[in-house]
């Protein structure tokens, strides 16, 4: 009886399950069918004990033709369909990006505006007033590197712990693979700290001490690319864990001036660490490689090591598959009511 | 359609398929309840069963009403059934992925109703250049005038349904499912769904509508079903079911409690007798099968017949039987 496999041509052996299937199939061969998934084989062996769905396939035909409705894809189905849904990623992050100022007089001026704003404020504070100039050479693009391309990263972490609930209504009216959400997110990010890194630019090299353009200059694209990597791999996994565990909202201001302090944003923590071992660990820390490396090429105009570049791109990598299985084990759970 | 080269094909119009299958659905919910608690105690939380063992089919051009009180597992039962949220136990089946169409606020409320529109059917998973195709029709069903390009947090809750309402059906789901949410469009607008809706159905397709009004159910539905405290009291044709429960829910309302617990104890079928109804009316179905297989398949189907515990008076050996003698017309 339990027999799934189908005999070619040995009528004898013919299982009930099976004549079952061929009583209405009228569009598939009579001795064939697909073998079954592991996960297939269990619903079809509740079926094959089932009384009512007996009664059902003798009243209306089989149940051949139908599938669980909430079966998480294989994991390459996924990436297949997050693929397909590139578009949806892309309107979606740039209706938003489009609309963020949407709500104040001078609209996209900010863009430019608010980083421009804190670059000045950064040069007047460090660069006027309090005069750190000891440690490093050039402080002032040392300040304005570090807030301004962490911006990028702190948006991205403040955001994706809580991302999945503010697209409840999206979520919950259309079904498409989840990770597009975080996806967005950074996508927008993207793009919205696209002018802040250029008014980055440009400030570096006005304000005196000037960071003059390197022919090194033309590597920021790439390291621009590692930190979306790394951004990437961060919104996935703050995502999921945001949507499981609502508690972590609470502590990311905690974290994020934590983070802030221990990769070097506004101070060279390496030149206060004496510990070899503290350091190590600092110098672990992918948001401070990230950091070095944009100092790096704007400042110093050379090549970054390749311990520095391997550190970013390691942390980016493993994050972001890392982020992508742990999202996608959860695929079914961001639509629950609670 | 019929496979017209099979040599054993019977005139017989092909039965509409079964477009979603549900059995012993269970939906537990663990909530933390409104109750004392102990200084920085956690709260136990509290067990609550809003679906209780669920079970029904629905097959294609059937439009199905799903009436009950508040609360009683409707809005719960439909999440279950679009894959929206996962049985606690149970099987759900469909032959496609159900769209729902719940009561919720603006898709992206910043975001005008034509990118709501754009992005929605993207997010379908529709291609860009379907998408452009498709965008004059969504638009005129929505039939939003120049509001359209206003963003959608300044919509009514009859605009943004209306929007919502045209979005979901551009994709053609093959399963609908509607939450009250036509509940809050104009005259105007329910006579575009009501098209739009028969549309759907003729394209074998199914769709499910809740409602509180029994009156819409009866209008617009073939079937409906009966809940109360998360299980089926009753299913059969719309007009039925709708009246039964008309007259349930209007002794409850001049509170006549009793009376209208002995109507829903009066109403109340088990699903042992919904299967003989269902096996009772069960029209040909066996239309391939080739001569030479109906002997030993009329040995299968009486063996695994025998197996089941019948309730009354044992329809299931009639439905059975019948698949022998319509084979044998065709040999």
């Amino acid at each position: 009886m339990g027999d799934e496999q189908p005999t070619s041509g040995d009528v004898e052996r013919v299982s009930a399950s099976n004549a079952r299937v061929r009583l209405g199939s009228p569009d598939r061969p009579q001795h064939w069918r697909e073998p079954p998934t592991r996960r297939e084989n269990a619903v079809e062996r509740t079926l094959h004990d089932s009384p009512f769905a007996f009664d059902v396939e003798v009243a209306y035909g089989d149940l051949d033709h139908l599938s669980p409705v909430s079966l998480r894809p294989p994991l390459r189905d996924y990436l297949r369909d997050l693929w397909q849904r590139r578009h949806f990623v892309w309107h979606e992050s740039r209706g938003r990006f489009a609309t963020q100022n949407s709500a104040d007089r001078l609209g996209g001026f900010w863009l430019v505006a608010r980083p421009f704003l804190d670059a000045l404020f950064y040069w007047i504070m460090f660069g006027l007033v309090l005069r750190m100039s000891q440690s490093v050479d050039n402080f002032v693009a040392f300040v304005l590197i570090g807030t301004m391309t962490f911006q990028f990263t702190s948006r991205v972490i403040g955001q994706s712990t809580s991302v999945m609930r503010g697209s409840k209504a999206v979520i919950r009216a259309f079904s498409f693979p989840r990770a597009s959400i975080p996806l967005a997110l950074v996508v927008r990010e993207m793009l919205s700290s696209l002018p802040g890194m250029a008014v980055c630019l440009v400030m570096i090299a006005v304000i005196p001490p000037h960071a003059l353009p390197t022919p090194t200059w033309l590597l920021v694209p790439a390291v621009f690319a590692a930190q979306t990597l790394l951004n990437l791999g961060i919104a996935l996994c703050l995502a999921r864990l945001g949507s499981d565990l609502p508690d972590i909202a609470n502590a990311t201001g905690f974290v994020m001036r934590v983070v802030t302090y221990a990769s070097g944003v506004i101070f060279p923590i390496d030149k206060f660490i004496g510990d070899p071992v503290a350091l190590a660990i600092v110098e672990l820390n992918p948001i401070y490689a990230m950091l070095k490396t944009y100092r790096v090429v704007l400042i110093d105009g050379a090549l970054p090591e390749p311990l520095l570049v391997a550190t970013l791109l390691g942390w980016g990598v493993v994050l972001t598959v890392v982020g992508l299985i742990a999202f996608w084990r959860g695929e079914e759970t961001y639509a629950r009511q609670q | 359609m019929r496979d017209s080269s099979s040599l054993f094909a019977l005139p017989v119009e092909r039965p509409s398929r079964v477009t979603l299958y549900a059995e012993h659905v269970r939906l537990r919910y663990s909530v933390q309840a409104d109750r004392k608690r102990r200084f920085l105690g956690r709260r136990r939380p509290v067990s609550y069963e809003a679906l209780h063992d669920v079970s029904l089919v629905a097959r294609e051009g059937e439009f199905i009403g799903i009436v009950g009180r508040n609360g009683s597992g409707k809005s719960s039962l439909l999440r279950v059934l679009a894959g929206l949220e996962p049985a606690t136990a149970g099987i759900v089946l469909a032959s496609s992925k159900p769209q729902l169409l719940g009561v919720s606020a603006a898709l992206l409320p910043e975001l005008s109703g034509l990118q709501n529109v754009r992005i929605g059917l993207l997010a379908m998973g529709l291609r860009p250049d379907e998408v452009e195709t498709r965008m004059p029709r969504v638009i005129g069903l929505a039939g939003l005038g120049d509001s359209i390009a206003m963003p959608m947090r300044t919509y009514s809750s009859g605009m943004g349904a209306r929007l919502r309402f045209a979005i979901s059906v551009a994709a053609e789901p093959e399963i609908l499912m509607i939450d009250e949410a036509l509940s809050t469009g104009d005259a105007a607008f329910m006579e575009r769904s009501r098209i739009a809706m028969e549309g759907l159905l003729a394209r074998a397709g199914t769709v499910f509508l809740v409602s509180h009004a029994a009156q819409t159910i009866e209008t617009m539905c073939t079937r409906a079903i009966w809940l109360d405290q998360g299980r089926v009291v009753t299913e059969g044709p719309a007009r039925d079911v709708a009246r039964a429960y008309r007259w349930y829910s209007h002794n409850l309302a001049l509170g006549n409690d009793e009376k209208a617990e002995a109507l829903l104890d009066e109403a109340t079928t088990t699903l042992e007798e919904r299967r003989a109804s269902m096996r009772s009316d069960a029209t040909l179905v066996a239309r391939d099968v080739p001569a030479q297989l109906t002997s030993e398949i009329e040995r299968e189907v009486r063996a695994v017949t025998a197996r089941i515990p019948v309730v009354g008076r044992a329809p299931g050996r009639d439905a059975a039987s019948r698949h022998p003698s319509t084979d044998q017309q065709a040999g």
